[in-house]
């Protein structure tokens, strides 16, 4: 599956999701690497839960400081 | 609709009326179910949470999805892939069709035609929820609901575990004047108790009014009291507020609940199929993200943390494919 690379701005101790990707019947989930974060070496962590509208690729930001972090949300 | 509805009613035990003067519960709140797809693209409606009937009307419960009824073509069923919950019960009671789960503590089982699966997901579970390969294939009818019931704090780190309540252990009884069918599937209801054992007091029932009929119940006072139609239309409390499938009620105070179906019924199904719930409200503060309802923002956080690091469970082996190479891959 091809990526689909989103930019999420996450608030200091806040979650940041993307938008919904589309999943049939045998996805697992995977580890969700964190291609990018401005400032570089932030500390967040990501990965992928139900949400609204279907699964999403979820971002939470462990910084005192907004993060802008780069990941595949198709997670 | 298969779920279980014995041939005669008449001959069930009956649920009295309530006496004159009990208070009859009016209606507070409706709510028209916005529709949403859910997993991997399964539409539900949702009735609660939403602006009109939110988790302080709903407490003890804090969300009702009704899936279906839909008639899925070949190739066409979908179910919610693997997922995390911590903190609540999910609670599926399949009318119509069925649904296959497994989890990450190596448990599993087969939902259908008036089955209920009661899960505690407590301190944190992985599942999956998939139409068997035979619905997939071969298309079918599916129609069910999913209720997710709220752990008090002291109860959100208590073990997963299953219920599984077969159609056939569903407690039946019918209405004081026999043209309605209670199935309770939990709790209590006039001294009749349904299988399902809860953490807290809570009763869930489904009833099925024929065209016309009155059907008026005793309800526990400390209990707050939710409806919502599943088909056909009526009017519901002593106003005779009118709903139709798809609406949720939230009722008042009071000591019975009264809900009429329509005396000219319209669809397939003539009669009305109403969810009737309550229990008594936790009153706690709720902090919820996605799959884990807690009660503060850094227990919600130490769910993500859990769930991403996999202390919350990983898939069993069984259930990777062989291109699964890194998955569950938490870091």
């Amino acid at each position: 599956m091809a990526m689909r690379l989103v930019t999420l701005k996450v608030l200091p101790h806040n979650f940041a999701a993307a938008p919904p990707f589309v999943v049939d019947n045998g996805w697992r989930p995977k580890h969700v690497p964190i291609l990018e974060t401005i400032p570089v070496e932030a500390d967040v962590i990501a990965a992928v839960i139900p949400g609204r509208g279907g699964m999403r690729v979820v971002v939470y930001n462990r910084e005192d400081f907004a993060v802008t972090v780069r990941v595949d949300a198709e997670g | 609709m298969p779920a279980i509805t014995p041939e005669q009613w008449t001959t069930l035990q009956r649920v009295a009326e309530p006496p004159p003067g009990v208070a009859d519960r009016p209606v507070e709140r409706i709510s028209t179910a916005p529709s949403l797809l859910e997993g991997a693209g399964f539409p539900v409606r949702r009735p609660w949470p939403s602006q009109q009937i939110g988790f302080r009307e709903a407490d003890p419960f804090l969300l009702l999805d009704h899936m279906g009824a839909v008639e899925y073509a070949p190739g066409e069923a979908k179910g919610a892939p693997w997922h995390p919950h911590r903190g609540f019960e999910t609670v599926t009671y399949i009318m119509d069709g069925a649904f296959e789960h497994h989890d990450s503590q190596g448990g599993g089982g087969y939902i259908s035609n008036g089955d209920t699966q009661w899960m505690t997901a407590g301190a944190g579970i992985l599942h999956d929820e998939m139409p068997p390969e035979a619905l997939v294939r071969t298309g079918g009818l599916f129609h069910g609901i999913q209720l997710w019931v709220n752990l008090p704090q002291r109860l959100k780190w208590t073990p997963p575990r299953y219920q599984s309540l077969e159609a056939a252990q569903v407690t039946l009884v019918a209405s004081e004047r026999g043209d309605a069918l209670l199935r309770i599937i939990a709790g209590e209801l006039a001294g009749y108790s349904g299988p399902g054992v809860t953490w807290t007091p809570i009763t869930v029932i489904h009833a099925s009014l024929e065209p016309d009929a009155r059907l008026c119940i005793p309800w526990p006072e400390n209990f707050n009291a939710l409806a919502y139609v599943l088909s056909g239309s009526g009017s519901v409390g002593t106003t005779n507020v009118l709903v139709r499938e798809g609406q949720g009620v939230a009722f008042g105070p009071g000591a019975s609940l009264t809900v009429t179906a329509s005396s000219s019924p319209s669809g397939p199904n003539p009669r009305l199929e109403v969810l009737l719930m309550g229990g008594v409200p936790i009153r706690e503060p709720i902090a919820s993200y996605g799959p884990f309802v807690m009660n503060t923002h850094a227990d919600i956080v130490q769910a993500f943390e859990d769930y991403q690091s996999g202390r919350m469970g990983t898939i069993p082996a069984q259930y990777l494919s062989p291109n699964d190479g890194d998955a569950p891959s938490h870091t």
